[in-house]
């Protein structure tokens, strides 16, 4: 799975809602549906339909990976981004908008993890910084701790 | 201890880098981004800089303006403001008369004008510094010696070779100048005055007039008025001058022949003429031609006809001024006393003022130096800083 994720090319833009359906419907039997995205996207119907997934019997496990300067904001000065999607650029003053640029997605990144525990859903979020065959062990390992009831489920 | 120490009002200049530094403005760096949902769209960025960057660089800035200022303030710290200069230097202004009565005789034979230079010559040997002035009236000359002098970082000295005619120079003359100058008087002894020769029936008048037929009388008229006010009624055989009227048939042929002076006679005579009385007003232009037998003619074009009052005045003045007789006041025999030069005299001062100082010599080339040095090593700054990155890599994708 890692190997066919690795050699996997960015490109376009993707309907996260179908995406997470196209996968379930693939599933035949109960199996688990590894959603991993940054969950910019996502909208009240996206965790509508990973909810109706998890219905069918399907264990659904949230990898957000976002990279370490999306979530530490370490810029200072002047600085233009560049919206790597819509070719948007924004020139902003970053260490006057850190603080606050931090809190918008520290609140993003909340509001993801408490979705999906409230849906019973496993979450984890992964940093581009870390290998990620080593996040994903530490994942699962977290789940297979999950799968002991005396332990908590689906803590980052 | 420095020479201009207003320059140091230049230090008020130090605040234009440093407000470049504050207000300036730099290229915001260019970082793709996954998106840009979270970055405030209301804080547009202040892409002045709020605080102080760089320190070092704009402390060097600083330093150059500073070492500028210091050397436009010409620091002279090797010498207090006050302190004796060497007593060998020297600097010396040579005044030499050349009026006629120097063209005496003088007692140890030639004229006195020539021993008068050789005198000068000895004293400019005798100078760190000189300069030598040849004047037909010294006192007109004292100005020019005396600035020249008050620019001298040494010891100065003012000299006068003359023979001293009463009337020469007053002592009011030389109180004129700067105290720490010297003054030196220097006599030359001539012999008694000649009188001046007789008329030569054989020479040719003054000055030739040129008028039409019509207005002849006015000029003997204007002529021997001018001879009334004590224009001289003989001139020099190998100079010869001539004022042409406006009603002169051949005026226009000769304007058409004019050609520029060359003679140094001529100019001598249009210098008196025209830094005269009124007479230059009188004159319409100056020319001369060659006369018979090569002889060169001085002709001054009149602007007024002849018989008025300005044609006198014009021909009195280009008489006075191509007559060989001297000034009366020049054929006095009687001199200053010996003694009274000596009164006249006083010693080169040993101090200078800092104003005398050369500012060749001050030390702001040092500070020139200085200011050159930050200024390298401001280039060097610029160019080994580091060139503004991002804090961290963005990964130029997104995550999905």
């Amino acid at each position: 799975v890692l190997g066919q994720i690795a050699r996997l090319e960015p490109r376009g833009a993707w309907e996260l809602d179908a995406a997470i359906t196209r996968g379930a419907d693939r599933l035949k039997r109960r199996g688990v549906l590894l959603v991993v995205s940054d969950f910019y996207d996502a909208t009240d119907a996206t965790f509508r339909e990973l909810r109706r997934v998890a219905r069918r019997g399907h264990d659904v496990a949230l990898l957000q990976v976002l990279s370490a300067p999306e979530i530490d904001f370490p810029y200072e000065a002047s600085v233009e981004f560049e919206d790597l999607e819509s070719g948007e650029r924004r020139v902003i003053d970053a260490s006057a908008t850190a603080r606050e640029y931090r809190a918008r997605v520290g609140s993003f990144l909340t509001r993801c993890r408490s979705e999906a525990h409230r849906d019973g859903h496993d979450y984890a979020l992964m940093r581009t910084d870390s290998a990620p065959e080593r996040a994903l062990r530490a994942y699962l390992i977290r789940r297979a701790g999950a799968a002991d009831p005396t332990a908590p489920r689906g803590s980052p | 201890m420095f020479q201009n120490p207003w320059a140091w009002l230049g230090l008020a200049a130090i605040a234009a880098p440093v407000l470049v530094h504050l207000l300036a403005r730099r290229p915001a760096r260019r970082i793709p981004f996954p998106t840009l949902r979270y970055l405030p769209a209301t804080r547009l960025a202040p892409i002045r800089r709020g605080r102080l960057t760089d320190a070092g660089l704009l402390v060097v800035r600083c330093g150059v303006i500073a070492a500028a200022v210091a050397a436009l303030a010409q620091p002279d710290w090797r010498r207090p403001p006050s302190a004796p200069v060497p007593a060998t230097d020297l600097a010396r202004a040579i005044l030499v008369d050349a009026s006629w009565s120097m063209s005496r005789e003088a007692v140890t034979g030639g004229a006195a004008l020539d021993a008068a230079r050789r005198e000068a010559v000895d004293l400019r040997a005798g100078a760190t510094r000189a300069r030598l002035i040849e004047a037909r009236a010294l006192v007109g000359a004292l100005g020019g010696a005396a600035a020249w002098l008050a620019q001298q970082p040494m010891r100065r000295e003012l000299v006068l070779v003359s023979d001293f005619q009463e009337g020469t120079i007053e002592r009011e003359d030389l109180r004129a100048v700067p105290d720490d100058i010297g003054i030196r008087l220097v006599p030359i002894d001539g012999r008694a005055p000649r009188a001046p020769e007789p008329p030569d029936a054989s020479s040719a008048p003054a000055i030739q007039l040129l008028a039409g037929a019509a207005t002849q009388a006015g000029a003997r008229a204007a002529r021997r008025a001018a001879e009334a006010r004590g224009a001289p009624a003989r001139g020099r055989p190998d100079r010869s001058v001539a004022i042409v009227f406006p009603d002169f048939e051949r005026r226009g042929e000769l304007l058409g022949a004019a050609r520029p002076l060359d003679e140094p006679w001529m100019f001598d005579i249009v210098g008196a003429v025209t830094h005269g009385d009124q007479a230059h007003t009188y004159l319409e232009g100056l020319t001369w031609s060659a006369g018979d037998a090569g002889r060169h003619e001085l002709r001054l074009f009149s602007a007024v006809p002849a018989g008025t009052l300005g044609s006198a005045a014009l021909i009195a003045a280009a008489a006075r001024a191509a007559s060989p007789d001297p000034d009366p006041a020049e054929l006095a025999a009687a001199t200053i006393a010996d003694a009274t030069l000596r009164a006249w005299e006083r010693p080169a001062s040993d101090v200078i003022p800092v104003a005398a100082r050369d500012p060749d010599r001050s030390d702001g080339r040092w500070m020139w130096g200085l200011a050159l040095a930050l200024l390298a090593l401001e280039a060097w700054l610029r160019r080994a800083r580091p060139t503004p990155a991002p804090a961290a890599e963005m990964p130029h994708e997104r995550a999905a």
